[in-house]
């Protein structure tokens, strides 16, 4: 167990203040946060690259706060997995053994060869590191870290120079790997589907401040704060107060499952969830609809920004549809379309 | 005339100023000089002294000025802009000053006592190994530290998470990188100390078969009007040097061909 307790970390351009964290052992942590949150000074400072100014760094109950990087048992991934540009591939994976001193030539060469395998980086190992791609590069990064089987690896942004396709790939290698391996992994990254591919557990980080730890799948079962609720995409926050009714969206709610048992809520949707209800249905469905007027679109490549105004309160919220719903239903600036939001897109913030 | 070609004059009259001084030597040049100076063992005893007294002087600067260099690169430390200031010092002040200062220091008592019981450097083959390496010691600094600015300490980070220490992720990661750069800076340190005048002659003067070196000589030369004498002994430091250079460059275009 990692356990940050009151630290606070100043650099030049940045400062974590009294920050508190625990990592559970053998878990795949992710530390969500969008740019200049903090994430990489965090990780640094578990690795023992920037000393704490004040508060202590704990591992399995032992003071790390000041102990030199070499002698914590935590490897570091930086973003482009800066490998040694005076070694070839080999070399590169081979330094962590070599510089033991207790290890022969042929175990050396047997662990490598064995790694390099399951990494898919077998052909490269005599290769030179400055013509590699950005996913080989992280591949081979990963494997120097991997052979000294140190407890905890800490990756930064592994994903972010890789092509969005390979990125899904990588998460995949890399929750293989932690659970073979049965080894920490603390990742830091602002993709959530990343972190939602491959987390046990998510650490929301925003301006030096952890604002939510918890398991992914308990995410939306809490009051979440609004800058949490930000990050996961959700951008429409309304309110409603007594017998559910929203003023901002001039309609009442059916909310049977909210946690916050308060009079007023402060509720949040995330464009997508927002629904249009066709014509034919519009006297079906009577819960949780409102009505709106069409005040925009932004086109993306397959879906479509609608950009909705209540006509009462001239409240903005945003839609995100198929493009081909958009055509399929007619919808143009200055219609006026009913709404759905169904009780389970509806999340509770603070 | 357009901005470019106006700019690339410039650089020409650059390489005219010098080859038009470098061709005006020839004007004197007589072969029969040179083949007296090419036997001439005095000329022998002065290339050899040159060589091995900037060779010297350029390892000590060396041993000093890679720590000093790195320390300069990635610490902070207190004094540590003084120390920045001093390494100009060499560069700012006369040579014939800076020969000065070091015989007015060799005649404290501190300085005497170093004559008296460690070495002399009075007009001995110390004193313009000395001369030289108190000369170039910031300049060496300074391009070392130039080297190391250069590579990034992230790869220094990652081989301490990798279980390296300091010296080990300096031994096998930040050296080897810097190695090109660390050997055209000790060559230019040399090329630098062999040229040397100012300081040698003030601290060790320029007796024959004792104390004389090739710039030593190129004055003694053309203060007894020798014109003919000094235009040979010219020519071979320029060979000498010019060779060091063309040494430094081929290894500069190879750092950045790898």
């Amino acid at each position: 167990m990692i356990k940050i307790l009151n630290a606070t970390i100043s650099t030049q351009h940045f400062t974590l203040k009294d920050f508190n964290l625990s990592f559970e052992p053998f878990k795949f942590h992710v530390i969500l946060g969008p740019s200049g949150s903090g994430k990489t000074l965090l990780l640094e400072t578990l690795a023992g690259l920037v000393n704490p100014n004040k508060g202590e760094i704990y591992f399995n109950e032992k003071r790390i706060t000041h102990l030199p990087p070499e002698k914590r048992g935590i490897s570091y991934l930086p973003q482009d997995g800066a490998l040694f540009p005076n070694m070839n591939v080999f070399d590169n994976i081979a330094f962590g053994l070599q510089i033991q001193k207790n290890w022969s030539k042929e175990k050396i060469k047997n662990t490598i060869d064995d790694i390099s395998k399951k990494l898919d980086i077998y052909h490269l190992l005599k290769r030179n590191t400055f013509n590699l791609s950005g996913g080989e590069q992280q591949r081979v990064a990963l494997a120097r870290a991997l052979v000294l089987k140190q407890p905890v690896i800490l990756l930064d942004e592994p994903t972010s120079s890789l092509h969005e396709t390979m990125q899904e790939d990588f998460c995949l290698l890399l929750k293989n790997i932690q659970k073979e391996y049965h080894i920490t992994f603390i990742m830091t990254t602002h993709h959530k589907d990343n972190a939602f591919m491959v987390a046990d557990f998510l650490h929301f980080i925003e301006n030096g401040k952890i604002w939510l730890s918890t398991e992914p799948t308990q995410l939306y079962q809490q009051v979440l704060p609004k800058k949490i609720a930000e990050l996961m995409g959700i951008s429409n926050f309304f309110t409603i107060s007594d017998n559910f009714f929203c003023k901002e969206l001039n309609t009442s709610f059916t909310l049977s499952k909210m946690i916050n048992k308060s009079n007023m809520l402060y509720l949040g949707v995330k464009p997508e969830n927002i629904r249009v209800i066709k014509d034919e249905d519009i006297h079906k469905e009577f819960s949780n609809r409102f009505v709106a007027r069409v005040d925009d679109l932004l086109h993306k490549e397959n879906d479509t920004i609608v950009i909705l105004s209540i006509p009462e309160t001239n409240f903005k919220i945003k839609m995100l549809i198929s493009t081909y719903t958009l055509k399929k239903l007619n919808i143009h600036i200055g219609k006026m379309i009913h709404c759905k939001i169904k009780e389970e897109h509806i999340f509770e913030v603070y | 005339m357009t901005f470019k070609k106006l700019f690339i004059i410039s650089a020409y009259s650059t390489l005219i100023i010098y080859l038009v001084l470098l061709v005006s030597t020839f004007y004197f040049f007589d072969s029969k000089e040179l083949v007296k100076a090419i036997f001439d063992k005095r000329i022998h005893y002065a290339i050899g002294l040159s060589i091995l007294a900037a060779s010297i002087a350029t390892i000590l600067a060396v041993l000093i000025s890679v720590p000093s260099a790195y320390a300069l690169s990635r610490y902070k430390f207190r004094f540590k802009s003084l120390i920045d200031i001093f390494l100009e010092l060499p560069m700012i002040i006369s040579p014939a000053a800076l020969g000065a200062i070091i015989l007015i220091f060799f005649s404290t008592p501190f300085g005497m006592f170093i004559r008296d019981n460690i070495i002399d450097v009075i007009y001995t083959f110390y004193g313009i190994v000395v001369a030289q390496f108190i000369t170039v010691l910031g300049l060496c600094t300074r391009l070392m530290k130039s080297v190391f600015d250069e590579i990034p300490l992230r790869y220094e980070n990652i081989a301490r998470t990798l279980g390296a220490s300091p010296l080990q992720a300096f031994s096998h990661i930040t050296f080897p990188l810097a190695k090109k750069g660390v050997l055209s800076s000790v060559i230019l340190t040399w090329a630098k100390s062999i040229g040397e005048f100012g300081a040698t002659i003030t601290v060790a003067g320029s007796m024959s078969m004792k104390t004389e070196t090739l710039p030593t000589a190129i004055f003694m030369k053309l203060s007894m009007a020798d014109i003919k004498g000094t235009v040979v002994i010219i020519l071979i430091l320029l060979s000498i040097s010019i060779s060091i250079l063309i040494l430094t460059r081929y290894i500069l275009q190879s750092k950045y061909h790898d």
